[in-house]
């Protein structure tokens, strides 16, 4: 499903000095496995997750999703790439907030030419997926931490993607609210989809769903 | 200066077409860069930059000729309202052929138009196909484009800078007044050429022959025009001494005009794409469409004019 | 299609503060136009309703580049050439009144003729002639009988004729409203008494009208008549309409251009507005992008965001210039326009709306707005996603 291939990322900043967050990166991950990125911060997880997410370009490697390479395509495709195959669920809660959880689902709903019937139909199965479908009238501003990531959750999934990547997702939440997203995120293992989880939050050290774990450290993977 | 620069759709136009013209202008620079730089399947940084200015360069030109088609409608009324402040005019043909940069310039319009939209649809095709095929073809036609606007801009400016609101100029009934046109065509044989062309265009187009289709859609094109000028608008008019392709656009004759030509450009468009660019049938399905129904608009007063009074003006 | 539209108009009503200002500006500008291009077009309808009556060609006398009376000898002549089926003598002129320098246009016409009767029937519904004409009798324009009622002459005036004598005047009917715009200080009375008041002689004319009924024998008659006499003008009823064709093409063209730098000058503005990429734009974008829109397709939904933005500040500006110039009788605008007049001028306006200069109004106003916007937006549109989400 997911074939990594010498992939490099290099930032450059605006004083033209050069810093490499990941160093010829090779992995694979068969479709439907949960697997879990460890490492520090600073040691360019998230890099990693924006890669995969064709949010960002790598320098150089590929970057093989179900056996085409990812990096060369143009922005069209790549949108294409995100709003179908891909969920992206962050740390920090990135939601439109004037307006409410219902409408912020709008989004990847939108651009699929898809009728009111039908949106409404793929709004409800994924507030119910994420367990948030109480609140679907409510202005996210006014949620709180946990419903926020639900909401987040619902979004990234509504297009029904295959493929989960979650940057932190435990990092912003208390205990309680945690347990509920491991629920989510093993509900959504046993529908057959793929899962990344960046994050070192020891909740997820003795968790017997993880099929694998790759540890990263200064952009390269050990 | 000409004081016609002081007529307020004369500023409008310029006004308009200058704008056209920076953003143009910038978008050609980029364009030029891009030609230069980019290489098809490269995964560089540069490449990615490269792809993001294509995106401005694409909606610049794209918005660009989608005003330039309303542009030429609006040319077209501001002749047709100058004729007011020119005497002699009575059309926008007076105006037109009042110095030698009208006619020219009326046909590099409608040069213009027709190749923006077969850009648009090259983009299009080249947008949704992976690899790009179109990309440098489509950027180079576009300084095509762009060259023609420059011309087009030069000979606006000239067409307006050279005419007199003193001067009498001619009208059109004046213009036209040979049964002659430049092929010596009689009007019966220019109707039949008409009617025969439009046909074989139906046959060329159905049975894929694409060259020969795009060799008769651009006759046909010609041909019409000859054949509404000569022809068609005197069953317009009513009147077999008025010839004129300008008068149908008037508000007297329902805006019709606006109507035919606008039929006329669209199924060329859809037939020189279908047999230039893409194959694709649902091009060809709009083109048969739009020719039959141009050729219904055009004919239909005459046709009508044949039944109730059993021969012809 | 339209559930994108439905989610366009969501964000664009969450966003009402962000959009507020330009918005505003926009319709400002435009019921700025929009006004003007009402003004002019009602000035012209109601002109040129006026000079369809006008006669076919006049024919003037001029000295030393001025005009002069002419002798009445010419009417025979003109009346001599083919195609003229009438010709007919007028007498007009300036009446000054000193103290405060009031000019009134005094013109004299034949009331047994058959045209005048009608024409002026038409003009006042209940004129009874033969009671004009039992006393010195006078129908004014609106601007005249205000200044009259200033000084409280609202029966009569008395008007001081050049040999030192007084006429007195009887106020007999005002001229309707509909043609104040170019009768506003226009007295009309008979001809004779025109005659005593401004001192033309028995054997001359102001000017001499003539009426040629076939469009095409008007060329030669012209011609005809520049031969007989070297120092004349003729003026067509064509020519005058085309002055003033041109005349308001002139003014409105004047005006255009001046506008034309002031909607430079928005646009810069504007350019400048849409070049700050805020925090909340970079985490919109980040957050379409990162749930599959696309460079193009978050350009276009800006671009047809903005459209919105600028076709409701059109709708709005010509709504508002028309509650200005047809409710209100636009103030301070209207001075532009009426400015020629010396007599305060209190036309109202004709409604006049055409089609194609709202069309015209649009372009100017809205294309420029969206080219100006497309390097703004599409900077938004190319920010990069990762650094935001993070
Ligand atoms: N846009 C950027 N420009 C420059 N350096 C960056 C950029 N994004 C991330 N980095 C650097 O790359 C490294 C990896 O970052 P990140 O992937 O966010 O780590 P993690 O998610 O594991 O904390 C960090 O040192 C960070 O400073
Ligand atoms: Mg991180």
């Amino acid at each position: 499903m997911i074939e990594l291939q010498d992939l490099c990322k290099t930032f450059e900043s605006q004083n033209g000095e050069h810093f490499t967050a990941l160093h010829n990166i090779t992995l694979h991950i068969n479709a439907g496995e949960m697997v879990q990125f460890q490492g520090v911060s600073g040691s360019g997880k998230s890099t990693l997750l924006h890669i995969l997410a064709s949010l960002l370009k790598p320098t150089s490697g590929r970057v093989e999703i179900a056996g085409e390479n990812i990096a060369s395509y143009s922005d069209y495709y790549a949108s294409l790439y995100r709003r179908d195959t891909v969920a992206y669920i962050t740390q920090s809660f990135h939601l439109l907030g004037e307006l409410t959880l219902r409408e912020n689902l709008l989004p990847p709903l939108v651009i699929k030419e898809l009728s009111f019937k039908e949106i409404n139909a793929a709004t409800r199965k994924a507030l119910e997926i994420a367990n948030i479908a109480h609140k679907a009238d409510e202005k996210v501003a006014n949620l709180s931490g946990g419903e926020k990531q639900r909401a987040v959750i619902a979004r990234a999934i509504v297009n029904d993607a295959d493929i989960i990547l979650c940057d932190e997702p435990t990092a912003n939440l208390d205990k309680a609210n945690a347990l509920k997203f491991l629920e989510i995120i093993k509900e959504l293992k046993r529908k057959g989809k793929t899962i990344v989880i960046a994050t070192h939050d020891p909740l997820f050290d003795d968790l017997d769903i993880i099929d694998k774990r790759f540890m990263l450290k200064e952009g390269h993977l050990e | 200066m000409s004081n016609i620069f002081l007529s307020p759709q004369v500023i409008v136009l310029l006004f308009v077409t200058l704008s056209l013209a920076v953003v143009l202008t910038f978008a050609a620079f980029k364009t030029v860069q891009l030609i230069k730089n980019y290489k098809p399947n490269a995964v560089t940084q540069e490449q990615y930059t490269l792809e993001k200015s294509s995106y401005l360069i694409t909606t610049i030109i794209q918005v660009s000729l989608f005003i330039n088609i309303f542009l030429l409608a609006l040319f077209t009324h501001t002749l047709n309202s100058l004729s007011d402040i020119i005497p002699g005019a009575m059309c926008a043909a007076g105006v037109v052929s009042s110095n030698a940069f009208g006619n020219p310039l009326i046909v590099l319009k409608v040069v213009i138009i027709l190749c923006s939209l077969l850009w648009l649809r090259i983009n299009k095709e080249d947008f949704i196909t992976k690899g790009h095929p179109y990309f440098k073809r489509k950027y180079l036609f576009f300084l095509l484009i762009f060259l023609l606007f420059l011309i087009d801009i030069f000979l606006e400016l000239n067409f307006f800078a050279h005419l007199s609101t003193v001067e009498p100029v001619m009208c059109c009934s004046h213009i036209y007044k040979h049964t002659q046109n430049s092929f010596s065509l009689s009007n019966s044989s220019l109707v039949t050429l008409f009617y025969t062309l439009y046909l074989l265009l139906l046959l060329t187009l159905t049975l894929n022959k694409r060259l020969l289709s795009a060799a008769f859609s651009l006759l046909f094109l010609y041909i019409s025009y000859l054949a509404i000028t000569y022809f068609f608008s005197t069953y317009i008019y009513e009147l077999p001494t008025h010839r004129c392709p300008y008068c149908i656009l008037s508000s007297d004759y329902a805006y019709i005009g606006y109507f035919i030509y606008t039929s006329l450009i669209l199924a060329s468009y859809y037939a020189l794409s279908f047999a230039l660019f893409v194959q694709k049938t649902e091009l060809r399905a709009k083109a048969l469409i739009w020719y039959t129904l141009f050729v219904f608009i055009v004919s239909a007063k005459f046709i009508y004019f044949l039944i109730v009074n059993h021969t012809t003006l | 299609m339209l559930p994108k539209l439905h989610f366009l108009l969501l964000l664009l009503l969450k966003h009402k503060k962000k959009h507020l200002g330009i918005f505003l500006l926009s319709a400002l500008l435009i019921a700025l136009l929009a006004s003007t291009l009402f003004i002019s077009a009602s000035l012209k309808k109601d002109i040129f309703s006026t000079l369809d009556a006008q006669a076919d060609i006049t024919l003037q006398k001029y000295q030393a580049g001025r005009l002069m009376n002419l002798p009445s000898s010419w009417l025979d002549e003109a009346l001599a050439i083919e195609g003229v089926t009438k010709a007919q003598g007028r007498i007009y002129g300036e009446h000054y009144y000193e103290p405060k320098e009031e000019h009134f246009l005094i013109v004299g016409i034949d009331f047994y003729d058959e045209q005048v009767q009608k024409n002026l029937q038409r003009l006042l519904q209940n004129i009874d002639i033969e009671a004009f004409l039992k006393r010195k009798n006078m129908i004014i324009g609106t601007g005249v009988k205000k200044f009259f009622n200033e000084y409280a002459y609202n029966d009569y005036y008395i008007f001081r004729p050049p040999n030192r004598s007084k006429e007195k005047v009887y106020i007999y009917d005002t001229l309707p409203q509909t043609t104040a715009l170019i009768g506003s200080d226009v007295i009309l009375m008979d001809i004779e008494e025109a005659r005593k008041i401004l001192g033309i002689p028995r054997d001359e004319f102001s000017d001499i009208i003539l009426e040629v009924p076939n469009k095409n024998e008007r060329l030669t008659v012209y011609e005809k008549l520049l031969v007989s006499h070297f120092n004349t003008r003729i003026i067509t009823k064509e020519d005058i309409q085309k002055h003033y064709e041109n005349l308001f093409n002139y003014k409105g063209g004047v005006f255009m251009v001046l506008y034309s730098i002031a909607l430079a000058t928005f646009l810069l503005i504007l350019y400048q507005r849409y070049s700050l990429i805020t925090t909340a734009d970079a985490k919109e974008v980040a957050i379409l992008k990162s749930v599959g829109w696309s460079i193009k397709g978050i350009i276009s939904f800006k671009l047809e965001e903005n459209f919105i933005v600028a076709f409701f500040a059109y709708i709005f500006g010509v709504i508002g210039a028309l509650i200005y110039v047809y409710v209100f009788g636009a103030p301070l605008l209207r001075n532009i326009f009426l400015g020629y007049n010396n007599l305060q001028n209190d036309a109202s306006f004709t409604p006049a709306i055409h089609l194609s200069d709202l069309v015209l109004l649009f372009l100017l106003f809205v294309v420029p707005f969206m080219l100006a916007i497309i390097i703004p937006l599409w900077r938004v549109a190319i920010t990069e996603p990762n650094e935001v989400l993070k």
